[in-house]
């Protein structure tokens, strides 16, 4: 359900049932289901990268499609990540429609053994489409960093998140 | 050039890598596994024939195989466990009398000495090469 520029009321104005469903009913199921999608790994392997340059953390999971409004989104991320050997970068970006985001090394990073990854970024002026988000990363030159993706290992039998969410 | 995919799911990711990497050269940018399998990162730069290599070494590559820094770490890990001696029970610090005296610090520092030598044996563990 799109969301519809309020009216402005004036005094003596009739309240017809289309304008309140229009402007009440419409805008508050928008602000309830804005459009959104999230998925969480459940794998039978861990994922494992040595790429230098950004690549699909996961083309499947991780890589989904919404119908935006036009506006602002939320994109979020939280994993565990290690980086064989504990130090060299990981660097996490994130696509819109192919594009990284970012440039450089990305959004976020992270350093060392067994580390805790979240973060938000906020998407401005993204026109109403549909439009596809894919989550990225790469290393520093001789790392190789592995995310836990629920696949039964030992005390590491995480399921990771990636989620997108219009804001308005 | 798109990334090659090869379904192998048992490899030694850090030879598996240095294989690629000496073939390949600079256009190889690295390698990502998961539930595809294999997948071989190339810039745009790279040929046919440089998919065709990379499609061949992930087929041929030997998971047993190490590299010359997972051999040596395999080694050292062998000797260091060689060396070890295990303690069936390892005395407190109050087993060597009571706090303050001399003998008593002396077994605290060891104790200490030995919970250190157990949490870095844990860390070579986890950062044993890829």
């Amino acid at each position: 359900m799109a969301w519809t520029t309020p009216k402005t009321w004036v005094a003596d104005a009739t309240l017809p049932a289309s304008d309140l469903n229009t402007h009440v009913r419409d805008n508050l199921d928008a602000l309830k289901s804005p459009p959104s999608d999230h998925h969480e790994l459940n794998e039978v392997a861990d994922i494992t990268t040595s790429s230098t340059t950004f690549v699909d953390v996961d083309g499947t999971n991780y890589e989904f499609s919404i119908t935006t409004y036009g506006g602002d989104l939320l994109v979020g991320f939280h994993g565990t990540v290690n980086e064989s050997g504990g130090n060299q970068q990981v660097h996490f970006n994130i696509a819109v429609d192919g594009v990284d985001v970012a440039a450089d090394d990305g959004l976020y990073s992270c350093y060392g053994l067994r580390q805790g990854v979240g973060f938000v970024y906020k998407l401005t002026s993204i026109d109403a489409d549909t439009h596809t988000f894919t989550l990225r990363w790469k290393v520093q030159t001789g790392g190789a960093a592995t995310l836990y993706a629920g696949a039964g290992t030992a005390d590491l039998d995480i399921h990771p998140q990636f989620w997108a969410i219009e804001i308005g | 050039m798109p990334d090659v995919i090869v379904e192998k799911y048992e490899i030694n990711f850090r030879a598996l890598h240095e294989e690629l990497a000496a073939a390949l050269g600079a256009v190889f940018t690295g390698m990502s596994t998961g539930r595809s399998g294999v997948t071989v990162h190339l810039t745009d730069r790279a040929a046919a024939e440089d998919s065709i290599t990379a499609v061949r070494i992930v087929q041929l590559h030997d998971p047993l195989a190490l590299t010359g820094e997972q051999e040596a770490f395999a080694t050292d890990e062998a000797e260091i466990e060689r060396l070890r001696i295990d303690y069936a029970r390892f005395e407190a610090p109050k087993d060597f009398g009571v706090p303050g005296e001399l003998l008593y610090r002396l077994a605290e520092q060891v104790y200490y000495l030995r919970a250190e030598v157990d949490w870095l044996r844990r860390f070579i563990k986890e950062t044993r090469p890829l």
